[in-house]
């Protein structure tokens, strides 16, 4: 359902003595990982004081979990929260409540992940699971790769949600982007999503030398300078946003990169005026998305940039 | 204390055709760069392309095998094993990117001045330059020739110099247009600049023949595009060995032609001022490039004199013992405090903090706490030839020494008994101590443990701290240097003391160091994210360094096909990564544990 989700976990998920045996307690972080480190972002409670409990060794922490929560941190997918309850948590069953107040504030995508017995105190609670029975919730079991949706501006917004809002990098890969044409044209108001934080996202658009299917090199230089610059330049700069933009000579998938995610757009990144245009996305494995991370970097391809230049701040 | 220091030279190095680099790589140098990669992707071929870089500027060595500044750990090959795929068409290029803004150029004899230059006279002032060299085989030697030296300022070329092997003449090719030569003439403008050219390129029409040597003899400088209208050729005659290098320190010996004015001689020797000078600095500042090898050790033999020591000793670290050392000896211990208003103070309170400073990185327990201080430790060497050294030599041959000390003592002084020697000797007596205390005090570094306060040697050591030493010293010595390149810091270390070194190189690199590091670890640049991350949001502890994104440039190199691709992989003043890392970040342990 969506390509990238936002989750909540209670602590007691990542302590050993929360189960049975510690065997259980493996199992079941062998369950979230994949989610965890390809699909998810985890809220960071109360300004980090979530991520804090894990440093000291006051409580058993399964070293699967540790190793865990070390990874997300270092891949940014570990996004703090502020505290939506007075009080600190003091126990799993509180984490919960808290994590459950942040929902008012911003809808999750996924849900909260809980131990057995927080879940049966919050039995009625759908957007509660627990580790033991995450397939019994629907945000966990719907989960998927692909993601159907209309061409608009509305679903793009809607599916990118979090991608534009928390990556560290965003990088645009569409050979006919163009935003001043007219089905590209909400294409600022899509980047401004990713605007008015600190640090600011490193974004790159990429797209090729030519117009529609007119190969050789468009003859001015000068031409994607003015069209990217005359379209994007003042809603990036309204937004606290730069964007550097790489002209190549040729490619042909579109895709939208960032450092949680990596999605495929068959269609790119332009609006269909006609009602019910739907396209699919699909979420990459990491592996491909790296290695199309890689294949845009300017240094591994040199030959086959034709230029680059920044436009906003 | 610490010596103000200029900015660093070298901004930026590009490498092609260098090992496994093929196509052009350039590397940014922050004051902590950061080469990541695994075994054999090509990360020392950096590290080596600056010895390389050495070894054709200072020792006009292009077809290096072993190196002066990489001793032993290096072994480049010559040029047949160091060109990219053993390649013998492919040119070997480095161009360095430099940072001229607080730089004066070097003096250059061979050429009467009549008016200062004017970036000396503030007329232009230099921010930025280039200095370019290619190297490529030349069959007619059987063997590599620096084949073109090319100079650029403020993002203009300057001039290209093109030899061929063998020649003792190479071609100049002049940029007569750049900006920063329009002063030189005294007319001062543009205009006339232009009437003296177009007067010029009539003369080389001329006397072109006579000019240059036979056609075939000089391999010319390429045009290249970036040249402005005004460019301008010229014969310089080289050195046959040197090819298109100049010699530092003078003035291109250029064939300028009869009939011109001052002027015209100005503008040339403009040229070859801002050629070679630019060059010189370029080989000052490697001269100034400190490599640590990997393998650093375990027990170094003495070397120089502080500072003084052989530079290829800091390729397996001896030279971090010979630069404690150094500092020993002109150590002020509290005994000595007297000497406060003499003209030694200085030179030995530096040294006592350099020694206080380095200590406390060692031993206290948040830094890296090691278990092991250092400590200057007096002693008294007296000759063989000594008296007193041949009783006690000969005394310690048994068992018991004491007695047949003291018995030779009394022999020596002609006496019956030991009791009998100062009634019966005093002058002999006297003597003999006096010969003692004449004596010199030397004084050496020794490290101590801190558990046991009890020094140890080297071989007592664990590994690790051998390994971890010579890197210390090497980031914190108060003699910068232009380059600190350091490989595998962490070889040996636990990875709580890799973490620390995280926060060394940072102190070392707001002290001016640059940081120049292959490296595995991690730890240490979690270490550098965190202080990233605590700059920024303003919770720095106090006492550690700040670091922010412009003080950090992390490169991952990894192979492609037979290319080494250099990437960079930013990080945001958060300390986040801002890409992905390729294949997860450190992920190894991870896929391990589940």
């Amino acid at each position: 359902m969506a390509l990238l989700a936002d989750y909540a976990i209670t602590p007691d998920v990542f302590d050993v003595t929360s189960y049975p045996t510690e065997g259980e307690c493996a199992a079941r972080l062998e369950t979230i990982r994949e989610a965890m480190l390809t699909q998810g972002l985890v809220r960071d409670l109360r300004d980090g004081a979530w991520s804090g409990l894990f440093r000291g060794d006051a409580r058993p922490w399964h070293r699967r979990g540790r190793e865990l929560l070390k990874k997300m941190a270092t891949q940014g997918r570990l996004l703090p929260f502020e505290a939506a309850l007075p009080d600190r948590p003091a126990d799993d069953r509180a984490w919960c409540a808290e994590a459950l107040a942040t929902d008012e504030r911003r809808s999750f995508r996924g849900g909260v992940i809980a131990t057995r017995s927080v879940k049966e105190a919050y039995r009625a609670d759908r957007r509660v699971a627990g580790v033991d029975r995450l397939q019994s919730a629907r945000w966990w079991a719907s989960r998927s790769s692909s993601v159907r949706l209309e061409r608009t501006l509305a679903d793009y917004e809607k599916h990118l949600d979090l991608v534009l809002r928390f990556s560290n990098s965003l990088m645009f890969i569409d050979p006919h982007l163009d935003p001043g044409e007219r089905r590209y044209g909400s294409f600022g108001t899509l980047l401004q999503r990713a605007g008015h934080r600190v640090p600011a996202p490193r974004i790159e658009i990429h797209r090729v030398c030519y117009k529609g299917s007119a190969w050789p090199l468009t003859e001015d230089p000068m031409y994607f300078r003015h069209r990217f610059r005359d379209a994007l330049a003042r809603p990036l700069r309204a937004v606290g946003l730069h964007a550097e933009v790489f002209i190549w000579r040729r490619f042909h998938d579109r895709y939208l990169i960032s450092n949680v995610v990596g999605v495929s757009l068959p269609n790119g990144f332009d609006v269909s005026g006609a009602r019910g245009d739907f396209t699919m996305w699909t979420r990459l494995g990491r592996d491909d998305r790296d290695a199309i991370q890689r294949e845009f970097d300017p240094v591994v391809r040199p030959d086959r940039l034709v230029e680059r230049f920044g436009i906003g701040t | 204390m610490v010596p103000e220091r200029k900015s660093p030279l070298i901004k930026a190095v590009e490498i092609e055709n260098f090992k496994g680099i093929g196509r052009p790589v350039r590397i940014e140098l922050r004051p902590i760069t950061l080469l990541f990669g695994r075994n054999s992707a090509g990360k020392s071929t950096v590290l080596h392309a600056l010895c390389y870089a050495h070894e054709i500027l200072s020792q006009r060595n292009v077809d290096a095998y072993e190196t002066r500044l990489g001793g032993d750990h290096i072994d480049l090959g010559g040029f047949r094993q160091f060109v990219h795929r053993h390649d013998l068409a492919r040119s070997v290029r480095l161009r360095f990117e430099l940072n001229l803004r607080d730089r004066a150029l070097p003096e250059l004899a061979g050429a009467m001045r009549i008016a200062p230059y004017p970036w000396e006279v503030g007329l232009g002032r230099i921010e930025t330059g280039w200095v370019g060299l290619t190297v490529r085989w030349s069959t007619e030697r059987n063997g590599p020739v620096l084949s073109d030296y090319e100079v650029g300022v403020d993002g203009e070329i300057v001039g290209h110099i093109a030899a061929s092997a063998g020649d003792d003449k190479a071609s100049l090719l002049a940029n007569l247009s750049h900006p920063m030569l329009d002063h030189v003439l005294r007319e001062g403008t543009l205009a006339a600049l232009e009437a003296k050219l177009e007067k010029l390129r009539a003369a080389r029409q001329a006397s072109e023949t006579a000019a240059l040597p036979e056609a075939g003899q000089v391999r010319e400088a390429p045009e290249p595009q970036s040249f402005g209208p005004a460019h301008h050729r010229m014969a310089v005659r080289q050195a046959r060995s040197c090819g298109a290098l100049p010699s530092f320190g003078h003035h291109l010996d250029m064939e300028l032609e009869e009939g011109f004015d001052d002027d015209y001689h100005e503008l040339w020797h403009g040229v070859s001022t801002l050629l070679v000078g630019l060059g010189g600095l370029l080989r000052d500042a490697l001269a100034q490039y400190r490599y640590v090898g990997p393998l650093r050790n375990l027990h170094p033999a003495a070397g120089g004199e502080r500072g003084r020591s052989d530079p290829r000793r800091w390729a397996d670290g001896s030279a971090a013992w010979d630069l404690l050392n150094g500092h020993a000896r002109v150590n002020v211990d509290q005994d000595t405090r007297k000497l406060i208003d003499s003209p030694q103070f200085d030179a030995g309170a530096m040294s006592a903090t350099v020694i206080h400073k380095l200590s406390d990185w060692l031993s206290r327990e948040d830094r890296l706490d090691t278990g092991y201080r250092l400590q200057v430790r007096r002693a008294v060497h007296l000759p063989a030839t000594t008296p007193l050294v041949g009783i006690l030599n000969k005394s310690v041959e048994g068992e018991e020494w004491g007695a047949p000390f003291l018995a030779g003592l009394a022999g020596m002084s002609g006496t019956e008994s030991p009791d009998d020697i100062m009634r019966e000797s005093p002058d002999k007596v006297r003597a003999l101590f006096e010969h003692i205390a004449g004596a010199p005090v030397h004084r050496e570094i020794q490290l101590v443990a801190t558990r046991s306060d009890l020094p140890v040697r080297t071989s007592d050591i664990g590994v690790g701290i051998s390994q971890l030493l010579p890197v210390v010293v090497a980031a914190l010595d108060p003699d910068r240097t232009e380059i600190t390149a350091i490989e595998q810091p962490e070889l040996h270390v636990h990875p709580r003391l890799q973490v620390e070194l995280g926060d060394l190189f940072a102190t070392g690199a707001a002290e001016g160091h640059v940081f120049l590091i292959e490296t595995h670890s991690e730890h240490l640049l979690l270490r550098i994210m965190r202080r990233m991350r605590e700059t920024s949001s303003g919770t720095l502890p106090e006492g550690a360094p700040a670091v922010r994104p412009e003080d950090v440039n992390v490169l991952f190199v990894e192979p492609d096909g037979a290319e080494t691709l250099i990437r960079e992989m930013p990080l945001n003043e958060m300390g986040e990564l801002v890409k992905a890392w390729p294949g997860g970040f450190f992920e190894e342990d991870l896929r391990e544990i589940f």
